[in-house]
Protein backbone atom coordinates (compact mmCIF):
# COMPACT_ATOMS: atom_id res chain seq x y z
CA UNK A 1 0.00 0.00 0.00
CA UNK A 2 2.86 2.69 0.89
CA UNK A 3 4.76 3.84 -2.21
CA UNK A 4 7.39 5.37 -0.01
CA UNK A 5 7.91 3.19 3.23
CA UNK A 6 10.57 1.23 3.01
CA UNK A 7 12.60 3.52 0.73
CA UNK A 8 12.36 6.66 3.25
CA UNK A 9 12.47 4.02 6.27
CA UNK A 10 16.47 3.36 5.10
CA UNK A 11 17.56 6.63 3.67
CA UNK A 12 16.87 8.12 7.19
CA UNK A 13 18.34 5.28 8.72
CA UNK A 14 21.32 6.01 6.78
CA UNK A 15 21.28 9.71 7.72
CA UNK A 16 20.72 9.57 11.18
CA UNK A 17 24.38 7.07 11.66
CA UNK A 18 25.86 9.30 9.44
CA UNK A 19 25.09 12.52 10.62
CA UNK A 20 25.67 10.72 14.59
CA UNK A 21 29.32 10.00 13.40
CA UNK A 22 30.02 12.73 11.38
CA UNK A 23 29.31 15.13 14.61
CA UNK A 24 30.88 12.62 17.09
CA UNK A 25 33.67 12.88 15.26
CA UNK A 26 33.69 16.31 15.05
CA UNK A 27 33.07 16.77 19.01
CA UNK A 28 36.06 14.06 19.42
CA UNK A 29 38.47 15.64 16.98
CA UNK A 30 38.32 19.19 17.80
CA UNK A 31 39.70 22.18 16.43
CA UNK A 32 39.20 23.40 12.75
CA UNK A 33 38.99 20.05 11.18
CA UNK A 34 36.47 19.06 14.21
CA UNK A 35 34.49 22.60 13.07
CA UNK A 36 34.56 21.25 9.54
CA UNK A 37 32.38 17.91 10.34
CA UNK A 38 30.38 19.66 13.46
CA UNK A 39 28.74 21.88 9.89
CA UNK A 40 28.44 18.73 7.91
CA UNK A 41 26.57 16.88 10.16
CA UNK A 42 24.49 20.10 11.68
CA UNK A 43 24.12 20.95 7.66
CA UNK A 44 22.68 17.22 6.56
CA UNK A 45 20.10 17.11 9.34
CA UNK A 46 19.14 20.23 8.73
CA UNK A 47 18.55 19.47 4.33
CA UNK A 48 16.87 16.47 5.31
CA UNK A 49 13.07 17.36 6.49
CA UNK A 50 13.06 19.39 2.92
CA UNK A 51 14.54 16.77 0.64
CA UNK A 52 12.40 14.17 1.79
CA UNK A 53 9.35 16.47 0.78
CA UNK A 54 11.28 16.98 -2.49
CA UNK A 55 11.40 13.39 -2.76
CA UNK A 56 7.76 12.91 -1.60
CA UNK A 57 6.46 15.08 -4.62
CA UNK A 58 8.74 13.16 -7.43
CA UNK A 59 7.40 9.60 -5.94
CA UNK A 60 3.62 10.46 -5.45
CA UNK A 61 3.79 12.45 -9.01
CA UNK A 62 5.68 8.97 -10.07
CA UNK A 63 2.82 6.82 -9.20
CA UNK A 64 0.16 9.34 -10.66
CA UNK A 65 -0.94 10.57 -7.18
CA UNK A 66 -1.11 14.26 -8.60
CA UNK A 67 -3.32 15.70 -5.84
CA UNK A 68 -0.41 15.13 -3.46
CA UNK A 69 2.26 15.34 -5.74
CA UNK A 70 0.79 19.40 -6.62
CA UNK A 71 0.55 19.89 -2.75
CA UNK A 72 3.75 18.90 -1.99
CA UNK A 73 5.35 20.87 -4.62
CA UNK A 74 3.55 23.84 -3.44
CA UNK A 75 4.83 23.02 0.42
CA UNK A 76 8.10 23.34 -1.23
CA UNK A 77 7.84 26.71 -3.23
CA UNK A 78 5.92 28.46 -0.46
CA UNK A 79 8.77 27.81 1.78
CA UNK A 80 11.58 28.39 -0.32
CA UNK A 81 9.55 31.73 -0.84
CA UNK A 82 9.54 32.69 2.77
CA UNK A 83 13.22 31.69 3.54
CA UNK A 84 14.40 34.33 0.42
CA UNK A 85 11.96 36.77 1.18
CA UNK A 86 12.28 36.81 5.39
CA UNK A 87 16.52 36.64 4.49
CA UNK A 88 15.95 39.59 1.96
CA UNK A 89 13.45 41.59 4.46
CA UNK A 90 16.16 41.48 7.10
CA UNK B 1 34.27 21.83 33.95
CA UNK B 2 34.01 22.00 29.97
CA UNK B 3 33.85 17.95 30.05
CA UNK B 4 30.85 18.66 32.72
CA UNK B 5 28.86 21.07 30.46
CA UNK B 6 29.05 18.88 27.36
CA UNK B 7 27.64 16.22 28.97
CA UNK B 8 24.43 18.17 30.40
CA UNK B 9 24.09 19.65 26.44
CA UNK B 10 23.88 16.28 25.48
CA UNK B 11 21.86 14.97 28.28
CA UNK B 12 19.69 17.49 27.96
CA UNK B 13 18.92 17.35 24.43
CA UNK B 14 18.68 13.55 24.46
CA UNK B 15 15.98 14.07 27.46
CA UNK B 16 13.78 16.61 25.69
CA UNK B 17 13.71 14.89 22.29
CA UNK B 18 13.06 11.89 23.57
CA UNK B 19 9.75 13.72 25.03
CA UNK B 20 9.33 15.66 21.81
CA UNK B 21 9.14 12.22 19.75
CA UNK B 22 7.09 10.53 22.27
CA UNK B 23 4.15 13.37 22.17
CA UNK B 24 5.05 15.08 18.91
CA UNK B 25 5.90 18.08 20.38
CA UNK B 26 9.21 18.51 19.52
CA UNK B 27 11.17 19.78 22.34
CA UNK B 28 12.85 22.84 21.71
CA UNK B 29 10.16 24.85 24.29
CA UNK B 30 11.24 22.80 26.82
CA UNK B 31 15.37 22.63 25.94
CA UNK B 32 15.55 26.21 25.40
CA UNK B 33 14.51 27.21 28.95
CA UNK B 34 16.66 24.81 30.37
CA UNK B 35 19.62 26.09 28.57
CA UNK B 36 18.89 29.34 29.70
CA UNK B 37 18.71 28.31 33.19
CA UNK B 38 22.22 26.97 33.05
CA UNK B 39 23.56 30.54 32.08
CA UNK B 40 22.97 30.02 28.24
CA UNK B 41 21.78 33.18 26.26
CA UNK B 42 18.08 33.23 24.94
CA UNK B 43 20.31 34.22 21.63
CA UNK B 44 22.97 31.33 21.41
CA UNK B 45 19.75 28.91 23.41
CA UNK B 46 17.63 29.14 20.35
CA UNK B 47 19.36 27.83 17.56
CA UNK B 48 19.85 24.87 19.31
CA UNK B 49 16.51 24.68 20.59
CA UNK B 50 15.91 24.15 16.88
CA UNK B 51 19.07 21.91 15.87
CA UNK B 52 17.58 19.34 18.69
CA UNK B 53 14.21 19.55 17.36
CA UNK B 54 15.67 18.73 13.74
CA UNK B 55 17.72 15.81 14.75
CA UNK B 56 14.97 14.68 17.24
CA UNK B 57 12.98 14.47 14.15
CA UNK B 58 14.81 12.89 11.68
CA UNK B 59 15.77 9.85 14.01
CA UNK B 60 12.40 9.16 15.63
CA UNK B 61 11.40 9.33 11.48
CA UNK B 62 13.25 6.25 10.96
CA UNK B 63 10.90 4.24 12.82
CA UNK B 64 7.48 5.98 12.78
CA UNK B 65 8.01 5.89 8.75
CA UNK B 66 8.25 1.68 8.90
CA UNK B 67 5.26 1.11 11.90
CA UNK B 68 3.37 3.99 9.70
CA UNK B 69 2.82 6.31 12.29
CA UNK B 70 3.94 9.28 9.84
CA UNK B 71 0.89 9.90 7.33
CA UNK B 72 2.79 12.37 4.79
CA UNK B 73 0.02 13.48 2.92
CA UNK B 74 -1.91 14.64 5.91
CA UNK B 75 1.50 16.24 6.77
CA UNK B 76 1.72 18.31 3.26
CA UNK B 77 -1.93 19.47 3.50
CA UNK B 78 -1.80 20.39 6.92
CA UNK B 79 1.39 21.73 6.44
CA UNK B 80 0.38 23.99 4.05
CA UNK B 81 -2.12 26.02 5.87
CA UNK B 82 0.10 26.33 9.15
CA UNK B 83 3.47 27.86 6.90
CA UNK B 84 1.23 30.09 5.24
CA UNK B 85 -0.22 31.25 8.55
CA UNK B 86 3.14 31.20 9.89
CA UNK B 87 4.16 33.96 7.29
CA UNK B 88 1.57 35.95 7.91
CA UNK B 89 2.53 36.04 11.86
CA UNK B 90 5.92 36.84 10.48
CA UNK B 91 4.75 39.31 8.67
CA UNK B 92 2.36 41.21 11.38
CA UNK B 93 5.02 40.31 14.52
CA UNK B 94 5.31 42.84 16.59
CA UNK B 95 1.47 43.43 16.53
CA UNK B 96 1.28 41.68 19.90
CA UNK B 97 3.17 42.24 23.08
CA UNK B 98 5.43 39.36 23.86
CA UNK B 99 3.59 38.50 26.76
CA UNK B 100 0.39 38.56 25.59
CA UNK B 101 1.28 36.24 23.11
CA UNK B 102 3.13 33.95 26.11
CA UNK B 103 -0.66 33.93 27.76
CA UNK B 104 -2.31 33.33 24.16
CA UNK B 105 0.23 30.24 23.79
CA UNK B 106 -0.36 28.73 26.80
CA UNK B 107 -4.43 29.19 27.06
CA UNK B 108 -3.81 26.81 23.56
CA UNK B 109 -1.64 24.89 25.49
CA UNK B 110 -4.24 23.91 28.15
CA UNK B 111 -7.41 23.55 26.13
CA UNK B 112 -4.87 21.02 23.94
CA UNK B 113 -4.15 19.40 27.40
CA UNK B 114 -7.93 18.94 28.16
CA UNK B 115 -9.05 17.82 25.04
CA UNK B 116 -6.30 15.05 24.74
CA UNK B 117 -6.91 13.93 28.29
CA UNK B 118 -10.25 14.35 28.64
CA UNK B 119 -10.92 11.48 25.57
CA UNK B 120 -11.38 8.18 27.10
CA UNK B 121 -10.64 4.73 24.98
CA UNK B 122 -9.43 4.41 21.38
CA UNK B 123 -11.24 5.85 18.43
CA UNK B 124 -9.57 3.74 15.49
CA UNK B 125 -9.66 -0.30 16.56
CA UNK B 126 -7.53 -3.02 14.88
CA UNK B 127 -8.82 -4.66 11.78
CA UNK B 128 -8.28 -8.37 11.70
CA UNK B 129 -8.60 -8.90 8.03
CA UNK B 130 -5.83 -6.58 7.35
CA UNK B 131 -2.19 -7.61 7.47
CA UNK B 132 1.21 -5.82 7.66
CA UNK B 133 1.84 -5.05 4.04
CA UNK B 134 -1.52 -2.63 4.52
CA UNK B 135 0.32 -0.35 7.11
CA UNK B 136 0.81 2.99 5.26
CA UNK B 137 -1.05 5.52 3.53
CA UNK B 138 -3.30 5.19 1.15
CA UNK B 139 -2.75 6.35 -2.69
CA UNK B 140 -4.97 9.51 -3.59
CA UNK B 141 -6.59 9.79 -0.16
CA UNK B 142 -5.33 11.05 3.51
CA UNK B 143 -6.37 7.92 4.51
CA UNK B 144 -3.58 4.97 6.27
CA UNK B 145 -3.56 2.02 8.59
CA UNK B 146 -0.29 1.83 10.89
CA UNK B 147 0.97 -1.00 13.24
CA UNK B 148 -0.46 -0.78 16.66
CA UNK B 149 1.72 -4.06 18.97
CA UNK B 150 1.09 -6.86 16.79
CA UNK B 151 -2.34 -5.40 14.70
CA UNK B 152 -2.79 -2.91 11.87
CA UNK B 153 -4.97 -0.42 12.74
CA UNK B 154 -6.80 1.89 9.73
CA UNK B 155 -8.03 5.17 9.80
CA UNK B 156 -9.27 8.13 8.15
CA UNK B 157 -9.20 11.62 9.32
CA UNK B 158 -11.95 14.41 9.31
CA UNK B 159 -13.02 18.14 9.87
CA UNK B 160 -10.19 19.15 7.12
CA UNK B 161 -11.60 22.00 6.22
CA UNK B 162 -11.88 23.38 9.95
CA UNK B 163 -8.04 21.36 10.41
CA UNK B 164 -6.53 23.14 7.98
CA UNK B 165 -8.38 26.47 9.04
CA UNK B 166 -7.50 25.97 12.76
CA UNK B 167 -3.29 25.13 11.71
CA UNK B 168 -3.52 28.23 9.70
CA UNK B 169 -4.74 30.04 12.95
CA UNK B 170 -2.21 28.13 15.06
CA UNK B 171 0.78 29.09 12.26
CA UNK B 172 -0.03 33.09 12.98
CA UNK B 173 0.20 32.28 16.29
CA UNK B 174 3.42 30.93 16.53
CA UNK B 175 4.70 33.12 13.42
CA UNK B 176 3.90 35.97 15.66
CA UNK B 177 5.46 34.47 18.99
CA UNK B 178 8.38 32.66 17.07
CA UNK B 179 8.30 28.69 18.26
CA UNK B 180 7.87 25.75 16.18
CA UNK B 181 4.02 25.09 16.94
CA UNK B 182 3.96 21.51 17.45
CA UNK B 183 2.69 21.40 20.88
CA UNK B 184 -0.54 22.72 18.88
CA UNK B 185 -0.11 20.91 15.76
CA UNK B 186 -0.38 17.64 17.42
CA UNK B 187 -3.60 18.16 19.08
CA UNK B 188 -5.20 19.71 16.29
CA UNK B 189 -4.49 16.75 14.08
CA UNK B 190 -5.99 14.04 17.05
CA UNK B 191 -8.59 16.09 18.31
CA UNK B 192 -9.98 18.10 15.53
CA UNK B 193 -9.61 15.65 12.61
CA UNK B 194 -9.16 12.83 14.48
CA UNK B 195 -6.23 11.23 13.36
CA UNK B 196 -4.93 8.40 16.03
CA UNK B 197 -2.81 9.57 18.83
CA UNK B 198 0.03 7.87 18.05
CA UNK B 199 -0.28 8.90 13.39
CA UNK B 200 -0.71 12.68 14.81
CA UNK B 201 2.42 12.39 17.52
CA UNK B 202 4.71 11.01 14.59
CA UNK B 203 3.22 13.46 11.68
CA UNK B 204 3.80 16.30 13.94
CA UNK B 205 7.41 15.12 14.58
CA UNK B 206 7.72 15.58 10.75
CA UNK B 207 6.20 18.84 10.30
CA UNK B 208 7.99 20.42 13.01
CA UNK B 209 11.32 19.45 11.93
CA UNK B 210 10.16 20.62 8.20
CA UNK B 211 9.15 24.15 9.94
CA UNK B 212 12.44 24.41 12.29
CA UNK B 213 15.20 23.50 9.29
CA UNK B 214 13.87 26.68 7.67
CA UNK B 215 14.09 28.90 10.74
CA UNK B 216 17.58 27.59 10.97
CA UNK B 217 18.48 28.37 8.01
CA UNK B 218 17.18 31.93 8.43
CA UNK B 219 19.67 31.93 11.89
CA UNK B 220 22.56 30.67 10.40
CA UNK B 221 22.18 33.38 7.46
CA UNK B 222 22.16 35.32 10.99
CA UNK B 223 25.76 33.71 12.34
CA UNK B 224 23.98 32.61 15.56
CA UNK B 225 24.72 28.81 15.30
CA UNK B 226 27.80 27.72 17.59
CA UNK B 227 28.58 24.76 15.78
CA UNK B 228 30.46 22.76 18.47
CA UNK B 229 27.76 23.33 20.79
CA UNK B 230 25.10 22.21 18.05
CA UNK B 231 27.13 19.16 17.36
CA UNK B 232 26.80 18.06 21.47
CA UNK B 233 22.79 19.09 20.24
CA UNK B 234 22.65 16.61 17.60
CA UNK B 235 24.68 13.44 19.36
CA UNK B 236 22.09 14.00 22.33
CA UNK B 237 18.34 14.09 19.44
CA UNK B 238 19.63 11.65 17.61
CA UNK B 239 19.50 9.29 20.58
CA UNK B 240 16.86 10.99 22.20
CA UNK B 241 14.58 10.83 18.80
CA UNK B 242 15.61 7.37 18.29
CA UNK B 243 14.70 6.19 22.17
CA UNK B 244 11.77 8.65 21.78
CA UNK B 245 10.22 7.01 18.72
CA UNK B 246 10.85 2.74 20.44
CA UNK B 247 9.52 4.28 23.38
CA UNK B 248 5.74 5.82 22.06
CA UNK B 249 6.24 2.32 19.69
CA UNK B 250 5.25 0.23 23.04
CA UNK B 251 3.11 2.95 24.59
CA UNK B 252 -1.06 2.49 24.46
CA UNK B 253 -2.83 4.88 22.14
CA UNK B 254 -4.57 6.58 25.64
CA UNK B 255 -0.96 6.94 27.15
CA UNK B 256 0.48 9.03 24.83
CA UNK B 257 -2.62 11.13 24.89
CA UNK B 258 -1.86 11.93 28.59
CA UNK B 259 1.56 12.00 28.48
CA UNK B 260 0.91 14.75 25.63
CA UNK B 261 -1.61 16.24 28.01
CA UNK B 262 0.59 16.53 30.88
CA UNK B 263 3.70 17.60 28.85
CA UNK B 264 1.28 20.49 27.12
CA UNK B 265 0.75 21.66 30.94
CA UNK B 266 4.36 21.46 31.36
CA UNK B 267 4.63 23.72 29.06
CA UNK B 268 1.90 25.93 29.25
CA UNK B 269 3.25 26.59 33.17
CA UNK B 270 7.04 27.43 31.41
CA UNK B 271 5.12 29.84 28.85
CA UNK B 272 3.28 31.65 32.34
CA UNK B 273 6.67 31.53 33.96
CA UNK B 274 8.03 33.29 30.50
CA UNK B 275 5.03 35.94 30.42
Amino acid sequence: MSDTRIDLSRVIGFLVVVAGLTALAGVVVGGGFGRVLDVAAITALAAAPGVRVVVLCFTWARSRDYKFAAASAALVILITLSVIGTALWR
Amino acid sequence: MELGRELLIVALAMATSTLGAIGGLGGAIVLVPLLTLGGMSITSAAPLGLVSVIAGSVAAGRRQVSDGTVNHRFAVVTELGASSGAIVGVLLSGVLSERVLMWCLAVFALAAALLGARRKGIRWQPDPSLARSDVGERKGSLAGAYLLDDAVVPYAPSRMKLGVALMAVAGVVTGLAGVGGGFLKTPLSSEVMRLPAKVAAGTSTFTIGLTASVALVLMAIDGRIVASDAALVVLGALIGGTLGARVQRRLSPPVVRRTTALALVAIAALLVARA
